[in-house]
C-alpha cells in the first residue's frame, strides 16, 4: 500500500479503536524496567542492552496479533511496503508517532527508522559514568519488537540503533535488515 | 459461463486429462498437475474420513477460495471430475453432467482407449470444446 | 445449523486448540446429541498437565466402529487443510487463500492469519460462508484473551495448546450464539463485561 493509505489507516485505528492510557505512566513505566536492569547488571550496559532487545521479543511476538486483529491488514507485498506499513501504521498506533523511513540500499533490503520523538525517552538522561553515554541504547526494547514481530510475518531481521539524542548524536535512527524470508514450515516428516 | 479448467482422474488418482479453457488459473508444468492431481486424490480420501457425522457420504465436493470455486465429481467408478470456475458461477452441476456424458460417449465409447490411460481422444476435446467455449 | 468441531493450528503444524460438540458416536462422551456445548477437550501431550491425563484416560485410540482419538483427528484434519491451501496457492497464485470446502456430509471453514495461525470450523453442509466468524473469533476472542494474556504462551513446544477459561467461555457463547443468529452485538457486551471484571482499563484524558 502507498504512504499516504498507510498512514490514513494508521490515524483511522489510532483515533478509533485504541484504548488509551497516560503517556507519563509508560514513561516511568519503561523507565523503571532500564533502571532496574542497569542497577541488576552493575553497570554491564551491554548486556542491559541484550535483556531489553530480549524483552522486546518477547513482546513484538504477542504484538504483531493486536496490530493484525486491530487493523485488518493483510501480508505486505514487499520489504518496502513493510517498512511504511511498521512507520506510518505500527508505531503510529502503539505509540502515536511517525517515525521516517530513508537510507534504503539498493537491494531494497535495508533502511533506517528516524525518530523525531521517542515518548518512552522523554525527560531521560543517560547517568553521567563515562560509559552509558557509549554503550547503552536505551531505546533498545524497540528494537526486540521489531524482531518479534516480523518473526511472526515470516520475516528475519536485525534492528539495531546507530544513533541517540540521549548520547548525543544528532538523531534517534534505527538500522533494520532483512536477513532473510522464513519459509512455510512443513509438518514433521514431510520434505 | 466461465469455466476456467477441467481435470479429470483416474481411480488410483492419477491425472488422465488437463486442460485450460479461460484465464484465470497459474499455468503449471504437467510434472505440476500431475503432483497436484496426486495431492488431491489423497485428500478427497481423507476428507471423508474426519467427517463429524458417521454416516459420511464422500468426500470433498466443492472447493471454494477467492479467486475460484472448483467442484469436484467422483463417479460410482471412482474417476474424479474436477471443473475450476468462477466464484459466482452458477450451474456448475449442469457442466459436471454434460461432462460426464461426453466423457461417456467419447471416451469410453471409443475402443482404442486404454482405460485409466491419458486421454487422448480428440472427439472428446473437440466436443467439450465446443460446448464449454461455444464461440471459439 | 450444527457446529462440530473447532481447530486452531499454529505456524509450526502443532494443533493447539481443539473443541468439538455435538459428537453422537463417540464413545467416551457421555452427552447426548442434544446438548449444544460440551466440556472442551484440550489437546496436550504434556504429561504433566491434569487436563491431558483426562484426555488419554478418555480416548481409545481407535474407539468403537474404528472411529479415530482426538489427537489424529487433528492431525487429518491439519494435512487436509494444509495441502488444500497450497494446491490453491499453487493454482491461482501466492495471493489466494482456501476459505472453504463442502463434502456430502459436512462443511469445513478455514481462515488464516498473516502469522500462519490456522482457524478451523467444522460445520454441517448448509452453512454459508464462516470466514467472518473466523475472523471475529481471531479479532475479539484469541488476541483479546491468549495473545495479550502473558501467562500463556505463544510458541507451545511441547504441543501444551491453548488453555485459558475467558478465551473458552468467550467461544462458547460466541458459537452458541451463532446458530439462531441473534446480533453479535450481544457477544460484545458479554466480552465486554468479562473484560471489566478482568482488566483495569485507564482512563486518562
Amino acid at each position: 500500500m502507498s504512504a499516504t493509505k498507510a498512514a490514513r489507516v494508521g490515524e483511522d485505528v489510532w483515533k478509533t479503536r485504541i484504548d488509551k492510557v497516560n503517556a507519563e505512566l509508560v514513561t516511568l513505566t519503561y523507565g523503571s524496567i532500564v533502571a532496574q536492569l542497569c542497577r541488576d547488571f552493575e553497570g554491564d550496559y551491554l548486556e542491559v542492552n541484550k535483556q531489553l532487545e530480549k524483552m522486546g521479543y518477547n513482546i513484538g511476538l504477542r504484538l504483531i496479533e493486536d496490530f493484525l486483529a486491530k487493523t485488518n491488514m493483510g501480508k505486505c507485498a514487499n520489504f518496502r511496503e513493510t517498512a511504511e506499513t511498521i512507520a506510518k501504521v505500527g508505531f503510529k498506533v502503539f505509540l502515536n508517532i511517525t517515525p521516517t523511513v530513508t537510507n534504503w540500499t539498493t537491494d531494497n533490503k535495508q533502511f533506517s527508522l528516524i525518530f523525531e520523538e521517542n515518548p518512552l525517552a522523554d525527560f531521560v538522561e543517560l547517568p553521567d559514568d563515562g560509559r552509558a553515554q557509549n554503550e547503552l541504547w536505551y531505546s533498545n526494547m524497540l528494537c526486540g519488537v521489531l524482531r518479534g514481530a516480523l518473526e511472526m510475518v515470516q520475516m528475519q531481521v536485525d534492528a539495531h540503533f546507530v544513533g541517540d539524542i540521549l548520547r548525543g548524536n544528532e538523531v534517534t535512527e534505527m538500522r533494520v535488515t532483512l536477513v532473510r524470508i522464513i519459509d512455510d514450515e512443513l509438518p514433521p516428516g514431510e520434505d | 459461463m466461465v469455466i476456467l479448467s477441467i481435470l479429470i482422474l483416474n481411480k488410483a488418482g492419477g491425472l488422465i486429462f488437463q486442460r485450460d479453457f479461460n484465464e484465470g488459473l497459474k499455468k503449471l508444468s504437467s510434472n505440476d498437475y500431475l503432483v497436484l492431481a496426486g495431492t488431491f486424490h489423497g485428500v478427497h480420501a481423507i476428507t471423508s474420513r474426519i467427517s463429524p457425522v458417521r454416516d459420511s457420504g464422500g468426500g470433498l465436493e466443492v472447493l471454494e477460495s477467492d479467486r475460484f470455486r472448483m467442484q469436484c465429481f467422483q463417479t460410482l467408478t471412482g474417476t474424479k471430475f474436477l471443473i475450476f470456475a468462477e466464484p459466482n458461477q452458477p450451474n456448475i452441476d449442469v457442466v459436471v453432467k454434460r461432462v460426464y456424458e461426453l466423457y461417456a460417449d467419447y471416451v469410453m465409447k471409443n475402443p482404442f482407449y486404454q482405460i485409466e490411460m491419458p486421454i487422448r481422444c480428440e472427439a472428446f476435446e473437440r466436443n467439450l470444446v465446443a460446448y464449454i467455449k461455444p464461440k471459439q | 445449523m450444527t457446529i462440530y468441531s473447532f481447530y486452531i493450528f499454529d505456524r509450526h503444524c502443532e494443533c493447539i486448540y481443539v473443541k468439538q460438540w455435538h459428537q453422537r458416536d463417540r464413545s467416551f462422551r457421555p452427552t447426548s446429541s442434544a446438548s449444544t456445548v460440551d466440556s472442551p477437550v484440550t489437546l496436550s501431550s504434556d504429561q504433566r498437565s491434569s487436563t491431558s491425563s483426562k484426555l488419554q484416560n478418555d480416548v481409545h485410540p481407535t474407539g468403537r466402529g474404528g472411529r479415530l482419538s482426538v489427537q489424529d483427528d487433528a492431525k487429518l484434519v491439519f494435512g487436509v487443510v494444509f495441502s488444500l491451501r497450497n494446491m490453491v496457492r499453487k493454482l491461482s497464485g501466492p495471493d489466494d487463500s482456501f476459505i472453504s470446502y463442502r463434502t456430502g456430509s459436512y462443511k469445513l471453514h478455514y481462515y488464516e492469519t498473516a502469522t500462519n495461525l490456522k482457524f478451523v470450523l467444522l460445520t454441517d453442509v448448509k452453512m454459508n460462508n464462516l470466514k467472518v466468524v473466523l475472523h471475529q473469533i481471531y479479532v475479539n476472542l484469541y488476541v483479546e484473551f491468549v495473545t495479550k494474556n502473558p501467562l500463556s504462551p505463544i510458541e507451545h513446544p511441547g504441543g501444551e495448546g491453548v488453555a485459558v477459561e475467558l478465551f473458552e467461555m468467550g467461544l462458547d457463547s460466541f458459537i452458541v450464539n451463532l446458530r439462531p443468529h441473534p446480533p453479535l452485538r450481544r457477544i460484545q457486551t458479554n466480552l465486554v463485561l468479562n473484560r471489566e471484571q478482568y482488566r483495569i482499563d485507564i482512563k486518562v484524558s
